[in-house]
């Protein structure tokens, strides 16, 4: 029975997920005067993808790539809160437990893209890797005051402690708020963080050697990552929320990523590192030393 | 008795290679049998509260074994049989395998040792044979790292030396023992004197600087040991000297502890940051060992029962990983040749075993689950979260990250990306390196997934000098902060990859593509043409770290030598070699003094 609901689970959030992909389109699409693809095109892309009948394969890593990607981000989802609703597993969703599992995905990814010999691929990867050292730690640093204050690692009760609206972590530590929002744009890859894909410039990256359902996956593992990655902001930021308000905040924090990205250019690498180690490092800072002066 | 008997038999596995071993074949099998020999008296007799005292003379040695010396003992010895393994296909003379047993000797003997200058006497053995391997290193570079690893030692041993006779004026005694009664603050010179080896042989910065030369030129085999095995002896003194020798250190100096774990954070992001710089595999591995011994430090700084518990278990861990990724780049030298990044690449066609050696052993090193790398970074951020210090916790974080950059490039540049033309033919690691690494990944998954096995133990050991405050069973780790089910972790983990795999065979069908059925922006490439990203992997991070990156401890050194050399070149301005210059000097003197006495001489 769990199964079952874990598969619904599954497929409930990867569908939403590649709605606010098809959403980023049309946004994108409005800011540009362009009127852009309907909503749900992204389904039917991914559909078209599975629907192929060959897929070029480099070797065995190369086929594992987004197959250890998804598994990634489904053990992730697993373990993580999604507003109040009780995370799957109940260990209460632990934030390193929850860190480390969403390192798995970009890792499988990255070996995947490594066997297939294509520099392109592999200077997406290696700027990933890079652009971690600036909104991983950003991210990191946001949210620790809001554990440390109520003494726990589980994300699950940092939810339920928080409390209604004007106790929401967000208005509470809005300083570390702040940081993370800067965080949250790096963490989805939106522009002026786009290096990883940079499609002008290396061909979208790691993804280059990659077509059909192994595209396929991609994509959906991209899609379920969109929910997984301003969840878990949501979570920590804005309180207990039910499932549909969860989607909601998701959705406009997605959605302010989305704005940002369609009128930003792109960074080069070391500027976009050297962003995060500049105004966002300070905020992040000013964060932590707020949450000692409060207790 | 059995202590020194195990002693004996290592120096006489030793000695026996030495003569008759001219045969490799009887040789190795020879240390092979002497290890087997020694370790099953250890494994077998050693048993925690064993005493043994020797009198030679007007002077007693005494040895004493704890929890702690089977915990490193089984460490070692297991590090000890990788690196026999390897050895099989090194080239190796009778010397090579007495240093190396010496060495042995002198580490497992400084787990007995229970008096400071039995320990001293032991230690030294340990760092003068494990130099003299290090002069018989690989290439031309060997006898320059060698000198400069002897030098730290030396420097380290004359500042244990010192604080022994401090400790031995003060409490009149030669033991191991609690310093902490003693008035004024002279009880923290010698803690810190007595602490000094230990930093380096731990690699704590800043006595880091011998590593990262003197790991990647011994040879590769004995790195293995070197990395894995001897580096534990400096978390083995940290534990001696934080809660043996002064226990009561967390009340007396707490700021003390502070500087460690702070240093030991710094220590793991620098180093990180270096490793993704290095182009070199061994350098690179060097010094990801370092950056993996800073959060050892760190969890003997925070000095918590969760941190000291993480800091042991991340000792275990890199003893497990660090040995294994040197395992893998030594099998990947016997057959290539090289240990350049630039020069490797699409060897996983060619050694797949290898592969899986080196994925697993990065993915343990970036702390992943259901790896032996997780348990104790889960715990070790609690702990560090519990003590209140979020920076630290961010600083860790940070290193944390680096290790992500450093492995991959090490995967990448070795066994992804293109194949080279030269390695068309390269078979896979011989069987001496295919045993270990099937051996090193049994304990890498098992004590990820139940990594209750150790910590059991090692709340035995610092139970007595920390209140026992983890909660632990097999498979789960529980503090106030969280609770974590690593088992579950992993069955999630597979199982979600069982679905993928299922999703994945339900659509179409694979074809096989050759490198050459690249995307390349309509450029033809051809096969002898290699496109293979490898040297400069991070480049782009230079310019983002800027000027501070060629900031370094080493240059700071130099600049001091340089000092001193120009102090020295003044100082010897006054011996001119000339005898009238010194009657000079002479009446000078005496004059002045006559002056100072006021003319009553």
């Amino acid at each position: 029975m769990s199964i079952l609901y874990f598969f619904l689970y599954l497929l409930l959030v990867t569908i939403v997920g590649l709605l606010y992909m098809g959403v980023a389109r049309k946004v994108t699409a409005h800011v540009q005067n362009r009127y852009g693809p309907p909503i749900y095109q992204p389904i039917l892309d991914v559909l078209k993808l599975f629907g192929k009948k060959d897929a070029a394969s480099h070797g065995v890593m190369h086929t594992l790539g987004p197959v250890i990607a998804y598994t990634g981000i489904g053990a992730t989802l697993l373990f993580l809160p999604l507003g109040n609703h009780t995370p799957l597993l109940h260990f209460n969703g632990d934030l390193f437990v929850v860190l480390y599992l969403l390192v798995v995905g970009p890792l499988g990814m990255a070996l995947g893209a490594g066997e297939s010999a294509n520099s392109n691929a592999t200077i997406g990867i290696a700027r990933a890797l890079s652009m971690m050292l600036g909104y991983e730690i950003i991210f990191f640093m946001a949210t620790l005051p809001v554990f440390y204050a109520n003494h726990t690692a589980s994300i699950y009760k940092v939810i339920l402690a928080q409390g209604t609206f004007p106790k929401w972590a967000a208005i509470m530590y809005p300083i570390s708020f702040i940081a993370g929002l800067f965080a949250v744009q790096g963490l989805l890859g939106e522009k002026p963080f786009e290096l990883v894909i940079a499609p002008h410039e290396i061909a979208s990256g790691p993804m280059v050697e990659y077509g059909g359902k192994f595209l396929g996956f991609l994509q959906i593992w991209h899609a379920v990552g969109i929910i997984v990655e301003t969840g878990l902001f949501v979570d920590i930021f804005f309180g207990p929320q039910n499932i549909l308000w969860f989607f909601v905040g998701t959705f406009f924090v997605f959605l302010a990523s989305v704005l940002v990205n369609a009128v930003m250019p792109r960074f080069r690498i070391e500027q976009a590192v050297r962003f995060y180690w500049g105004i966002p490092l300070l905020f992040a800072i000013l964060g932590i030393l707020q949450v000692y002066l409060w207790r | 008795m059995t202590m020194f008997y195990i002693l004996l038999v290592f120096i006489l596995t030793g000695l026996l290679t030495l003569f008759l071993g001219p045969i490799k074949v009887l040789r190795n099998i020879v240390a092979l049998l002497g290890y087997l020999a020694g370790s099953a008296l250890f494994i077998y007799n050693i048993k925690p509260g064993l005493i043994y005292s020797l009198n030679i003379r007007v002077y007693n040695i005494h040895f004493e074994s704890g929890f702690s010396t089977v915990f490193f003992g089984i460490i070692i010895l297991a590090v000890f049989l990788i690196f026999l393994l390897a050895s099989f296909h090194e080239e190796n003379d009778g010397a090579y395998y007495l240093f190396a047993f010496l060495t042995l000797t002198g580490a497992i003997g400084v787990l007995f040792a229970k008096d400071l200058i039995s320990f001293f006497f032991l230690f030294e053995t340990m760092s003068l044979f494990s130099f003299l391997m290090v002069l018989k290193g690989k290439n031309k570079n060997s006898p320059k790292s060698a000198f400069k690893y002897l030098v730290w030692s030396v420097f380290g041993g004359y500042a244990f030396l010192f604080g022994t006779f401090l400790k031995v004026y003060t409490t009149h005694s030669v033991m191991i023992g609690d310093i902490s009664f003693i008035g004024g603050h002279i009880k923290l010179l010698i803690l810190l004197l007595i602490l000094t080896p230990f930093m380096v042989k731990a690699a704590l910065m800043p006595f880091h600087l011998w590593a990262p030369d003197a790991y990647s030129d011994s040879k590769d085999a004995f790195t293995v040991f070197f990395s894995g095995g001897l580096s534990k002896i400096g978390i083995f003194g940290y534990f001696i000297a934080l809660f043996k020798i002064f226990t009561e250190i967390a009340s007396k100096y707490p700021w003390f502890l502070t500087v460690i774990a702070w240093l030991g954070g710094i220590t793991a992001t620098l180093a990180g940051i270096y490793a993704f710089m290095q182009d070199d595999a061994k350098k690179l591995l060097a010094y990801s060992s370092i950056s993996q011994l800073g959060y050892v430090a760190v969890g003997f700084g925070i000095y918590t029962h969760y941190s000291v518990v993480a800091a042991f278990f991340h000792a275990l861990g890199h003893a497990v990983y660090e040995s294994l990724l040197f395992l893998v780049v030594a099998g990947v030298y016997y057959r290539v040749k090289t240990t350049d990044l630039r020069k490797m690449g699409g060897l996983i066609k060619k050694m797949p075993l290898s592969f899986i050696g080196l994925l697993f052993g990065i993915i343990a090193t970036s702390g992943i689950p259901p790896t032996i790398g997780f348990p104790s970074k889960w715990l070790l951020y609690e702990a560090v979260i519990m003590k209140g210090d979020l920076l630290l916790t961010s600083l860790v974080f940070f290193a944390s990250i680096t290790a992500f950059l450093y492995s991959y490039k090490l995967v990448h540049s070795i066994f992804l990306g293109k194949l080279h033309k030269e390695h068309r033919d390269v078979k896979e690691a011989p069987l001496g390196y295919a045993t270990g690494i099937i051996l090193l990944l049994i304990p890498l998954f098992v004590l990820g997934v139940a990594p209750g096995i150790a910590v059991k133990h090692i709340d035995y050991i610092i139970r007595f000098y920390l209140k026992p405050e983890l909660g632990y069973n097999l498979t789960t780790m529980t503090t106030p902060l969280g609770h974590v089910n690593f088992p579950v972790v992993g069955i999630v983990m597979v199982s979600m990859f069982v679905l993928s795999l299922i999703i994945y065979f339900i659509f179409g069908s694979t074809y096989k593509a050759d490198q050459t059925d690249n995307y390349t922006a309509t450029e033809a490439i051809s096969d002898d043409f290699e496109l293979h990203y490898a040297g400069e992997f991070y480049g782009f991070m230079r310019k983002a770290f800027g000027r501070p990156l060629k900031w370094s401890f080493e240059k700071l050194l130099n600049a001091f030598l340089k000092l001193f050399a120009f102090i020295g070149e003044i100082a010897r301005g006054f011996y001119m070699g000339d005898a009238r210059v010194y009657l000079f000097y002479l009446v000078l003197f005496f004059s002045l003094l006559a002056y100072l006495m006021g003319g009553k001489l």
